[in-house]
């Protein structure tokens, strides 16, 4: 979690009230990017990634300005939801497709416990 | 059985792109498992090419993989990097745009392209409405009719709803406005709108996209508001309803960024130092 620190140590001008929400959602935004990021590189640090230390140099540049809400803050900001979106949701709708398509396959008590049935009981014979 | 019919699906929609039973002979094979260990980046003339440990990635047409932006390289080799025990390629959507790209497999022109885009008007998701139920004409009235007054007053055209199963008629004005818009957009950009449009079923949500002024969440959310209402009244299933939400976010959300960073002029400059002479 170093790395994340980092972040967290902003410039005085970036603590100003009225660009507290921005650098929090910058914040969350960036958490979110950390934590798929993970999730892409499972066996090691995700400092190993190469998106990794890409984002950490772009957040990095656009903290190094006098600048308070300048566009290139803002289009960081933009890209950088963008991207968490993607990572989400392609994990997401692999983790769905393996979910629901990817066990081979189901027996008849399985397929009818998802759609909410249960199957008729069957007396013993006699 | 287990592939069926996601496969199929993603096949179909590869299928405008691709040959059709090549995507879906690809699709249905046994997957590639992961043969390589690293994943790295290289540059050669100003372009980036991405490495699968000492192999460098080709194309489906077994061309070079080679990209302009920094960005989008970094987007596919994070992709690459994703790739656990099997290849995935239905999940890789920035590499999937880049091959089409590259390989333009369709060689089509910028202006058909852009002719075939703009054909999506006549079917736009925001320009054809429903009359019944009365909840759904006026939740589409609600949230849409603020996106074709934007569409409207941005791009200074006009464009009118239709409950007619004909659909709305697109003046011919609006059309080579528009036209005229799409053609400053360069041959990969292209890619990234036809993608988006096809994606989202709407040239005036993804022209609202491109432009900012939608989030990726919230112009898919426009796209399936339909289906939206349906699942306030009878209930969300997931294997159907999330597997269709995830999948038009990942997409539209491939899209955007591949458009935006094939398009975007760098502006922002180096401070000169106050002692240059």
């Amino acid at each position: 979690m170093k790395g994340y620190f980092y972040v967290v140590s902003t410039p005085l001008t970036l603590l100003d009230p009225s660009n507290m929400a921005t650098s929090m959602e910058r914040l969350r935004v960036l958490r979110g990017l950390i934590r798929e990021l993970r999730h892409v590189h499972k066996k090691g640090p995700v400092k190993e990634t190469i998106a990794y230390n890409y984002l950490m140099e772009q957040y990095r540049k656009h903290q190094v300005t006098d600048q308070r809400v300048c566009r290139a803050h803002q289009e960081l900001q933009r890209n950088a939801e963008t991207y968490l979106c993607l990572l989400k949701s392609t994990r997401l709708q692999q983790a769905l497709h393996d979910e629901y398509y990817g066990k081979g396959e189901r027996t008849t008590e399985e397929t009818a416990k998802m759609l909410g049935f249960d199957l008729p009981q069957n007396p013993p014979d006699k | 059985m287990a592939t069926g019919v996601f496969s199929v699906h993603a096949g179909r929609f590869l299928g405008r792109i691709f040959a059709p039973m090549q995507t879906i002979e690809r699709q249905m094979a046994a997957a590639r498992k992961r043969f390589y260990k690293n994943v790295s980046i290289s540059q050669s003339n100003g372009m980036y090419e991405i490495n699968l440990d000492r192999r460098k990635l080709k194309t489906p047409m077994s061309r070079l993989f080679s990209v302009p932006s920094e960005p989008i390289a970094i987007a596919v080799a994070t992709e690459w990097e994703a790739q656990h025990k099997e290849i995935k390629m239905s999940q890789m959507h920035m590499t999937q745009l880049c091959n089409t790209a590259i390989d333009n497999p369709s060689k089509k022109t910028p202006q058909q392209i852009v002719d075939d885009i703009l054909s999506f008007l006549e079917t736009d998701t925001i320009c054809y409405r429903e009359e019944s139920p009365v909840e759904l004409a006026e939740l589409e009235e609600r949230e849409w009719e603020p996106l074709l007054d934007w569409v409207r007053q941005r791009y200074d055209i006009q464009l009118q709803s239709s409950t007619s199963i004909h659909g709305p008629t697109i003046p011919k004005d609006t059309k080579s406005t528009l036209k005229k818009h799409l053609l400053h957009y360069n041959h990969w950009s292209l890619v990234g709108v036809t993608s988006l449009v096809e994606t989202l079923k709407s040239v005036v949500l993804s022209l609202a996209l491109m432009d900012k002024h939608l989030t990726v969440e919230k112009a898919v959310a426009l796209a399936r508001l339909e289906t939206e209402f349906q699942i306030m009244r009878w209930g969300n299933v997931e294997w159907a309803h999330d597997m269709e939400l995830t999948d038009l976010r990942a997409r539209a959300a491939a899209s955007a960024l591949f458009i935006h960073y094939n398009s975007e002029r760098v502006t922002t400059k180096e401070k000169a130092p106050s002692w240059s002479a």
